[in-house]
C-alpha cells in the first residue's frame, strides 16, 4: 500500500491531468501510466509512431494510422504521457451518476457524447474542413471493406452513404449531419474502454 | 468556421484543433458582468427576440445560447482582447436546446435497465423550480432514485415528498407505501429469474463466439425444452396423477370400471404378447419401437382403461380429463408461441426504420474495435461486405408473404416440385437472409408433409377393413385391436430415431470431418471440403419436426412429452459440443431479431399441422373397444356431450346455445369485424408516424435555419464590437 501512493508522485502534473481530462480515477491513470511505459520500449520517456504501431488490435485495424494519427496532432513526432492521456480520455464510459451530479458550469468532459463523436468525425475528416467529402467517404469505405469489392460498387455505396446523411444537400457530411446520422447509435457504450472507469 | 485564434489560450494545449472546446472556468468578475451586460448592449435586445422563438428561458442560458458560450464574457473582462472563435457554435446551441438535454437524459436512463424515464430535464438554476413542480407532481409514480439530479437535490425532494405524505390519508399512505414495496419486489424477483434462466452463461458464450443467429437458435431450442415441460406437467397432474395415487395406495381411491355395452365381443379383444424369456436383441428392439414390454405401461394409451377414480368425496371423471389435459396442452402451446412471435413481429412492424441511416451505421460504426489478430479481421471484412450488400437488396425481403403461396402449392403438388424448384434457384439475386427464410420454408414444409402423408397412411389404414368399411367396430380390429397405442407407438419410434439419427451424424459425420479437415490438410479434397458452418436451416427444421410430432403423439402416449424434453436437452448439449469443436463462424451473418419471429412461424405451422391428425382421430375414428379411457364412447369427442347432458338444466341450456349455429355465426361475424378494426387502427397509426416523422424533419430544418440566423446575427455583432 504504501509503494502505491509513492508511484503516483512519479506520474508527471497527476492533478492537472484530472482536472483536464473529466476526473479520470487514479487507478485507471495508474493502469494508463503503466501501459504507456510498457509500449515505450526504449525507455525515451515519449512515444514515437513506431510503438504506437507494434499494437496489435491497431495493426488490423482498418483506421488503424488514423487513430496513430490521432495521437500526434500538428505533426509532432513525440507523445508525452499527458497527450496520450488526454486522447484515451475520450474512450471512458460515460458514468450515468456523474452526469447527473455535473456542475453544468464546468466544461464538458472529454467521454461526453458529443465529444466522442467529434473525436471519431475527425478521423473520417482528413483534410479538417470540417465536412466528410464524397472522396474522403471513398476512402474510408475502401479500408472498411477491403479489396474485394469493385470500384462501382464502392462508388455507388459510396455515393448512397452521402445521399442519406446529408440534409444541406452539399454532398458532404458535416459534422451535426455525422452526429444526427448516428443518433440511434450507442456511442456512449460502443466508444468505451472499461478499464478507463 | 474554422477560425481559430491563439490568444487567450492557456498553454500546454494543441492550439488547432477546430472540434474540440475546451473551456475554462469563468472567474466570479465575468458573471458579475455578464449580467450587467445584457441590459447595456442594445444589439441584444433583438438578439432576445430571435432567442425567445427558440425557447430558451434564463438569461444565463440566454446569453450563452446567443452569444455561443463564454466568448462574449471573455471580451468583457479581457477588453479589446480578439475574441477565441469556437467554430462549433451550431453545436453549442444543440447543445444548449431543452430537447437535447432531456433526450440525453433518456438516453442514460435508458442504460440502466429503466423503461420508465419520464422527460427529465437538467436542473439549471432557472429550470429548477419548473424541475420541482414536476417532480412533486410526479412523485407518485416515480421513484426518486431514477432522477438525475445529484445527491444533495434528491435529498431535498425525498423531505418534500415527506412532507407531503404527512398531509395524505392513511389510506393514500398506505397505497403509497404498498406500491414502493410492491414495485421493490418486483424488481428483486426480475432480477432472480434472470439468474435461474436455464443454460445462461452457455448461450452467452455461444453469442460471443458465433453470433447472434445461431444464439437464436438455441433459445429457441431452450424455448422448446420449457414447453415440452410444460405439457408434461399437465399431463402428469391431470392424467396421470390420480392412477398412480391409486395404483400405488397412496390415498384411499378405487378404479371404476365399466364393461362395454351394445359392443361386439369381438371388438374387446386386445392379445398383448408378454412373453416370460425374451431375448437381448428383441429387447433392444422393443425398446427401440415400443412393442412387447413397453406395449401395455404407462407409455402408452392402452393402459388407462379405466373408466374413472372413486376417491372418498366425488368421483375423478378420467376420460374427460385425458381429453380436457389434450385440448390444454394444445391451446397452451398455441397461446404461448403466439405470445413470443407477437413481441418479434411489433419491432418487425416499426422495422422501417431500419432503412432510415443504415448505410451510415455500417460504415461509420460497423467495425468491431476489440478484433485483434488478422483471420477474425478478415472474416469482419467479409461480413461488412456481405452486409452492405443485404441493405441494398433489402427491398425483397418484405416480400416474404407473397412467395409464401408458392411453397405450399409446391407441397401440395408434389411431383412438380422438382421442376420449380430448378427454375427458383436461378433467381439468385434475393438477399442472402431472404435466401436463408425461403429455404427453411421450403424444407419444413418438405419434412412436414412427410408426417402428413404418414398419418394419413395410418388412418386410412385403420378405418378400412380389406378396401371396405369397417362395420363391425368401425375400425379395422383385427389389425389394430388397440389403434391408439399403434399409432402412439409409430409416433414414440419416430422421435427415438429422429434423435438416434441426430447423433449419429453428429458423431460420424461432424467429427471426423473436423478431424481429417484438421491433420490431413495436406489433401486437396480435405482443403476445399473446409470445416463446416452451423446450418441453421436444417437445424431449425429437425426441431420444428420433433416438436411436430411432440404433439400428434402425445395423445396417443403420454409420457411423450417428457421424452420430447429429454431429448431436446440431449441434443442442446450435442449440438452446442459440435458447434464449438466442430465449427467455425460463418461469414455470413444471420440476423436474430427477425429470425426468432420467423423460427416461431415455422413452428406455428407444425402446431397446425399436428391439430388436423389429431382433431380427426379425436372426432371422427371410433375410439378402440379393446383399451384406453374412451371405450364406452363411441368417439372420444363424445365424452363432453355425455358431460354436457349431466350438467343442470340451466347450464345445458346455456351451452347449447353457445354451440349453435345462431350463436357461432353472429359471434364469428362480430369477431371478424373486430380484426378489421385493429388492422384499419395499425393502417392509421402507420400513417401517423410518417407525418410524424416527416414533421421532425422540417422541425430540425428550421431548428437549423434558426441557428444559422443566430450564429449570423452573433457574427455582426462580433464584427461590430471590432
Amino acid at each position: 500500500m504504501g509503494s502505491r501512493s509513492s508511484h503516483a508522485a512519479r506520474i508527471p502534473d497527476v492533478d492537472s491531468l484530472r482536472r483536464e481530462t473529466g476526473s479520470v480515477s487514479q487507478a485507471s491513470l495508474r493502469r494508463l501510466y503503466d501501459r504507456f511505459q510498457a509500449l515505450d520500449r526504449t525507455g525515451k520517456g515519449y512515444l514515437s509512431r513506431l510503438d504506437l504501431q507494434q499494437i496489435g488490435a491497431l495493426a488490423v485495424n482498418p483506421l488503424g494510422d488514423r487513430i496513430i494519427d490521432s495521437f500526434f496532432p500538428d505533426g509532432s513526432l513525440r507523445l508525452d504521457f499527458p497527450g496520450f492521456v488526454r486522447v484515451l480520455a475520450h474512450f471512458r464510459p460515460v458514468d450515468e451518476e456523474e452526469e447527473g451530479n455535473r456542475d453544468p458550469k464546468e466544461p464538458e468532459p472529454l467521454n461526453s457524447r458529443m465529444n466522442k463523436l467529434r473525436f471519431a468525425f475527425q478521423l473520417y475528416d482528413l483534410d479538417r474542413d470540417g465536412k466528410i467529402s464524397r472522396h474522403e467517404m471513398l476512402q474510408a469505405l475502401r479500408l472498411m471493406v477491403g479489396v474485394q469489392v469493385t470500384e462501382e460498387q464502392l462508388e455507388s455505396i459510396a455515393d448512397r452513404t452521402v445521399q442519406e446523411a446529408d440534409e444541406d444537400g452539399d454532398g458532404a457530411v458535416s459534422f451535426l449531419e455525422f452526429a444526427k446520422s448516428l443518433e440511434k447509435m450507442n456511442i456512449e457504450q460502443k466508444m468505451s474502454i472499461r478499464i478507463l472507469k | 468556421m474554422s477560425e481559430s485564434s491563439i490568444s487567450a489560450l492557456p498553454p500546454g494545449r494543441p492550439s488547432r484543433q477546430p472540434f474540440i472546446h475546451q473551456e475554462t472556468s469563468l472567474p466570479k468578475e465575468a458573471l458579475e458582468w455578464e449580467s450587467r451586460s445584457l441590459n447595456t448592449v442594445p444589439a441584444l435586445q433583438d438578439l432576445n427576440e430571435v432567442c425567445s422563438m427558440s425557447k430558451v428561458h434564463s438569461s444565463r442560458s440566454l446569453l450563452k445560447g446567443v452569444l455561443g458560450g463564454r466568448t462574449l464574457v471573455q471580451v468583457w473582462t479581457q477588453t479589446g482582447v480578439v475574441l477565441r472563435c469556437f467554430s462549433s457554435p451550431p453545436v453549442n446551441f444543440l447543445q444548449e436546446l431543452p430537447s437535447y438535454r432531456s433526450i440525453a437524459r433518456k438516453r442514460t436512463t435508458i442504460l440502466s435497465r429503466d423503461k420508465q424515464s419520464g422527460t427529465l430535464l437538467k436542473p439549471t438554476d432557472s429550470y429548477n423550480f419548473q424541475l420541482e413542480g414536476e417532480i412533486t407532481e410526479d412523485l407518485d409514480n416515480q421513484s426518486i432514485r431514477k432522477y438525475a439530479l445529484n445527491i444533495s437535490e434528491k435529498r431535498r425532494l425525498r423531505d418534500i415528498q415527506e412532507t407531503q405524505m404527512k398531509y395524505l390519508s392513511e389510506w393514500d399512505q398506505w397505497k403509497r407505501y404498498s406500491s414502493k414495496s410492491w414495485k421493490r419486489f418486483i424488481e428483486k424477483a426480475r432480477e432472480m429469474t434472470t439468474h435461474l434462466e436455464l443454460w445462461r452463461e452457455d448461450i452467452r458464450s455461444i453469442e460471443g463466439k458465433f453470433g447472434t443467429g445461431i444464439q437464436s437458435y438455441f433459445s429457441f431450442l431452450r424455448f422448446l425444452v420449457l414447453l415440452n415441460l410444460v405439457i408434461f406437467l399437465i399431463i402428469f397432474l391431470v392424467v396421470l396423477l390420480p392412477v398412480l395415487l391409486t395404483r400405488y395406495k397412496i390415498t384411499n381411491s378405487s378404479f371404476i370400471l365399466i364393461p362395454s355395452q351394445d359392443v361386439d365381443i369381438q371388438c374387446t379383444v386386445y392379445p398383448i404378447s408378454s412373453s416370460g424369456l425374451i431375448y437381448f436383441y428383441s429387447y433392444i428392439i422393443d425398446l427401440l419401437s415400443g412393442t412387447g414390454f413397453l406395449e401395455d405401461t404407462y407409455l402408452f394409451y392402452g393402459h388407462y382403461t379405466i373408466d374413472g377414480v372413486k376417491f372418498q368425496n366425488f368421483t375423478y371423471d378420467l376420460p374427460l380429463a385425458y381429453l380436457l389435459s389434450t385440448i390444454a396442452y394444445l391451446a397452451l402451446s398455441l397461446v404461448w408461441i403466439v405470445k413470443r412471435s407477437v413481441e418479434g413481429f411489433k419491432i418487425n412492424l416499426i422495422r422501417s426504420e431500419e432503412h432510415f441511416q443504415s448505410y451510415c451505421n455500417k460504415i461509420f460504426a460497423g467495425w468491431d474495435f476489440c478484433i485483434t489478430n488478422r483471420s477474425m479481421a478478415d472474416l469482419k471484412h467479409s461480413s461488412l461486405r456481405y452486409e452492405l450488400r443485404e441493405i441494398d437488396k433489402m427491398v425483397f425481403g418484405e416480400n416474404l408473404l407473397i412467395l409464401y403461396l408458392p411453397s405450399i402449392v409446391i407441397t401440395l403438388a408434389n411431383f412438380i416440385t422438382p421442376i420449380i424448384f430448378a427454375k427458383i434457384i436461378h433467381y439468385e439475386d434475393y438477399s442472402p437472409g431472404f435466401e436463408i427464410r425461403l429455404t427453411i420454408l421450403r424444407c419444413v414444409f418438405m419434412r412436414l408433409a412427410t408426417i402428413c402423408v404418414l398419418v394419413f397412411t395410418l388412418g386410412s389404414k385403420i378405418t378400412s377393413c380389406d378396401n371396405y368399411l369397417c362395420e363391425l367396430c368401425g375400425y379395422n380390429q383385427k389389425l389394430y385391436p388397440c389403434w391408439e397405442t399403434q399409432v402412439g407407438q409409430e409416433m414414440y419410434k419416430l422421435m427415438i430415431f429422429d434423435l438416434i439419427i441426430i447423433l449419429a451424424v453428429t458423431l460420424f459425420v461432424d467429427f471426423p470431418r473436423k478431424i481429417l479437415v484438421t491433420y490431413c490438410s495436406s489433401w486437396k479434397l480435405f482443403q476445399c471440403w473446409g470445416e463446416q458452418e452451423f446450418a441453421i436451416p436444417d437445424n431449425v427444421l429437425g426441431i420444428v419436426y420433433g416438436q411436430t410430432i411432440c404433439w400428434i403423439g402425445a395423445f396417443f402416449s403420454p409420457l411423450l412429452p417428457a421424452i420430447a424434453t429429454l431429448k431436446f436437452i440431449i441434443i442442446f448439449y450435442v449440438k452446442e459440443i459440435s458447434l464449438l469443436y466442430t465449427c467455425r463462424p460463418s461469414p455470413r451473418q444471420f440476423r436474430a431479431s427477425n429470425s426468432n419471429f420467423f423460427f416461431l412461424l415455422v413452428l406455428l405451422i407444425g402446431l397446425c399441422l399436428a391439430i388436423i391428425p389429431l382433431t380427426i382421430s379425436m372426432a371422427r375414428i371410433p375410439s378402440s373397444k379393446a383399451c384406453g379411457p374412451f371405450t364406452n364412447f363411441n368417439t372420444t369427442w363424445e365424452v363432453v356431450p355425455k358431460t354436457v347432458s349431466t350438467f343442470p338444466n340451466s347450464l345445458q341450456t346455456l351451452v347449447y346455445g353457445i354451440t349453435s349455429e345462431a350463436f357461432a355465426v353472429p359471434f364469428f361475424m362480430i369477431i371478424c369485424l373486430i380484426m378489421f378494426y385493429f388492422i384499419a387502427l395499425a393502417g392509421a397509426h402507420k400513417r401517423v408516424v410518417v407525418q410524424l416523422r416527416e414533421q421532425l424533419n422540417l422541425e430540425s430544418r428550421d431548428k437549423r435555419y434558426l441557428i444559422q440566423k443566430l450564429t449570423e446575427a452573433q457574427r455582426d455583432l462580433r464584427n461590430r464590437l471590432d
